[in-house]
């Protein structure tokens, strides 16, 4: 135990508030330019239109251990197993409580100029991956996810040469054991740089294996080069008192094409900004997201995707489940600057509401400059129709089942777009599982 | 095994169905035709139990039970199936495990085994034969992007799947091309038996050409007003529904059509 700086009478806020220039470390830079920015944007409040509905006041007041480190021991490891998807054949790199677990990590094959190492590392050689970084920076809006670049423990950094395909795909574990009763926070940094014509898949995999609080703070930046293509999947199964800030960023050249894929299930409170930036003409994206909120879950999905270059094609498809008094919000905006002809942007929100205290934002927004460009939005809310469940009752199958089957497809649309069956066949479970106890 | 006594009923403050006789024995299949409006389909969706359509008074006795007092996914597992006029889209819900999942709801019921999907799909192919479907059928989401015709052999699959006591097809034969007509209908005409009985509810003779009916009786204003063989359904093909209409709806009708 005398590894562990642990103090648990400090909350996030104070954190943030003590934060102050930083002495001489090998990536001093980027964590001037994390201060500046944060200092910039202040505290979020709920008087900020992208933190509204956002329950500020609880992120901010969770109680927050400064530091650890620390063996993950055999018991973890064992819980962890499961969860390594040995089955299908992937890269895998484990951070558990915040730290990188050497013992659950394995690099099978990387082709050759690939790079797979410690973010920390990576800035400490490479000091303009450091000036990129900061660079960034200065353009965050979240004024979290740019503490983020000052507080972070460590991370991982990728990059995939010219022409290069990864062999394998990425798994990275990010898991909460929990720790002898201290409340946790994490603060990891993810660098992804995909060369021109370059390919990767990763699976960001979020799992809290505890009931107790944590935050974890995660900041995910990629870049995707003229004509290379990324498929991500975001993959969040937390323990019920989680607070998750996920922050992901993608900024795609010339022709680049992104699938991102996400599924949030668990956590008290979970807020992913989403943000894409078409930075080269005729790239292209598709978001796909769900989340499941049971009791006083709450999601926020805040999705920002710029048409900053003419030619570019978005579209997003989020789907919702709330029962209980769980909480669901999709905050949506496409921008289209002036120069961003021949956009073509596509928004659609579905919430399904399974009990008369759970709550859906949808709100889809549109900001266009441009005057030669398709965006069609749209946004529905509602029950399980009357229809639907007729229609299988009239088949034999129970009430409790026919919701259940009218639930789980609403789902199963956007999960069954998971190529990995090990990753999709333990969501499905874990939906099932969920849904079944949001029907009775 | 259908007993049906001065049924009425309707749909909100609306009274539809105004007073309905009607016996059907296993092994008998009873056509019920009428003009728009009569009542045909609520008293197709009364018998599978549609929360919407509200019994004011009546009985209807099912293998001596009775039915109104029964949930609508209790008829079903006692064996009674409707094929809907408009089948329901079901996204993201595969077909075979949705066939799976109604036919091991049955034999639960029943006490049986449930069926594992690997024997199931062996079973359910022999019955995709009867209404010739393609068995990538089973692997697309119930109904969704179906054609009209695909989503009425639909409805004939579950109930080949499920071979329910007492089938009520509720205008089975609408939308249907000749040869889906015909599919569908030799689909029907297979699952025919001795020890169940079907009752098709169709506007046209067209489909009685195809599934010869004991007894045809016409609906109109939520009464049947005749009954017959299928030569009555003939005479209504010939001579329309007028005829046989009362003489005060007769001129009602007639006022309508000027």
């Amino acid at each position: 135990m005398s590894a562990h700086q642990l103090d648990d009478s400090k909350t996030y806020r104070d954190l943030l508030s003590a934060l102050k220039p930083p002495p001489q470390t090998s990536w001093q830079s980027l964590q001037q330019a994390s201060l500046a920015r944060f200092q910039a944007l202040g505290f979020p409040t709920r008087h900020h239109e992208g933190w509204k509905y956002v329950p500020v006041e609880r992120i901010l007041n969770t109680a927050c251990a400064e530091k650890l480190s620390g063996v993950v021991s055999d018991k973890g490891q064992a819980l962890l197993k499961p969860y390594f998807l040995e089955k299908t054949n992937f890269e895998r790199i484990a951070f558990v409580d915040g730290m990188l677990d050497q013992s659950s990590s394995v690099i099978k094959h990387l082709p050759a100029g690939v790079r797979l190492i410690s973010l920390a590392a990576a800035l400490e050689e490479q000091k303009d991956l450091q000036e990129r970084l900061a660079a960034r920076l200065t353009e965050e809006p979240n004024a979290l996810a740019a503490a983020n670049g000052f507080q972070f423990q460590d991370g991982v950094y990728l990059f995939v040469p010219k022409h290069q395909k990864l062999t394998l795909p990425i798994h990275l574990l990010i898991a909460q054991l929990g720790h002898h009763g201290n409340a946790l926070s994490q603060h990891l940094r993810f660098a992804v740089e995909l060369a021109d014509d370059a390919q990767a898949e990763i699976v960001c995999d979020h799992l809290g294996m505890t009931e107790q609080s944590y935050l974890s703070n995660t900041v995910f930046e990629f870049t995707v080069g003229r004509h290379a293509r990324l498929k991500c999947f975001n993959i969040e199964r937390h323990g019920r008192a989680a607070i998750h800030l996920n922050a992901m960023r993608f900024f795609l050249k010339e022709d680049a094409r992104l699938d991102l894929l996400s599924y949030s299930h668990g956590g008290i409170t979970t807020r992913n900004d989403l943000h894409v930036t078409f930075e080269g003409p005729n790239a292209s994206c598709y978001l796909k997201g769900l989340a499941v909120m049971n009791d006083d879950s709450q999601t926020f999905q805040h999705v920002h995707v710029k048409h900053q270059v003419p030619n570019c094609t978005s579209r997003q498809v989020f789907k919702n489940i709330a029962a209980g008094r769980g909480v669901t919000e999709v905050n949506s905006l496409v921008h289209m600057v002036r120069d961003a002809q021949k956009s073509d942007s596509h928004q659609l929100i579905r919430n399904l509401l399974l009990s008369p205290a759970a709550h859906a934002y949808a709100r889809p927004q549109l900001k266009i400059y441009a005057d030669d460009v398709k965006a069609a939005h749209g946004a529905a809310t509602g029950q399980l129709g009357r229809e639907e469940l007729f229609y299988l009752k009239s088949r034999g199958l129970s009430e409790k089942m026919a919701r259940f089957v009218l639930t789980y497809g609403f789902a199963e649309e956007i999960v069954e777009d998971i190529p990995f069956p090990t990753i999709r066949s333990q969501i499905e479970t874990d939906m099932k599982n969920e849904i079944e106890k949001l029907v009775t | 095994m259908l007993e049906i006594k001065n049924l009425k009923a309707g749909i909100g403050n609306v009274q539809i169905l105004k007073g309905i006789d009607l016996d059907i024995k296993a092994g008998e299949v009873h056509a019920i035709m009428g003009p728009n409006g009569s009542g045909k389909s609520t008293l197709a969706k009364v018998l599978a139990g549609d929360p919407k359509v509200e019994v004011t008074s009546g009985t209807i006795r099912y293998l001596g039970g009775d039915l109104t007092a029964m949930e609508a996914d209790v008829r079903a597992r006692a064996g009674v199936f409707m094929a809907f006029q408009y089948p329901i889209e079901i996204p993201g819900v595969n077909n075979a495990s949705f066939l799976r999942m109604a036919f091991n709801a049955k034999r639960k019921q029943n006490g049986e085994e449930e069926m594992d999907p690997l024997e199931f799909d062996e079973f359910v192919k022999q019955k995709m034969k009867i209404v010739e479907i393609s068995p990538d059928f089973l692997m697309r989401s119930v109904n969704a992007g179906f054609s009209g015709g695909e989503k009425k052999r639909n409805e004939i699959l579950q109930m080949a799947v499920l071979s329910p006591k007492l089938a009520v097809l509720d205008e089975t034969d609408s939308g249907l091309d000749v040869d889906a007509l015909r599919i569908v209908a030799s689909g029907v005409n297979q699952l025919r038996s001795k020890e169940n009985a079907i009752l098709l509810v169709t506007h046209y003779q067209r489909l009685l050409n195809y599934i010869v009916p004991d007894f045809v009786h016409i609906l109109s204003n939520g009464k049947i007003i005749k009954s017959g063989d299928k030569s009555l359904a003939l005479e209504v093909e010939e001579k329309g529904y007028d005829w046989l209409l009362p003489c005060s709806e007769q001129t009602i009708r007639g006022t309508e059509r000027k």
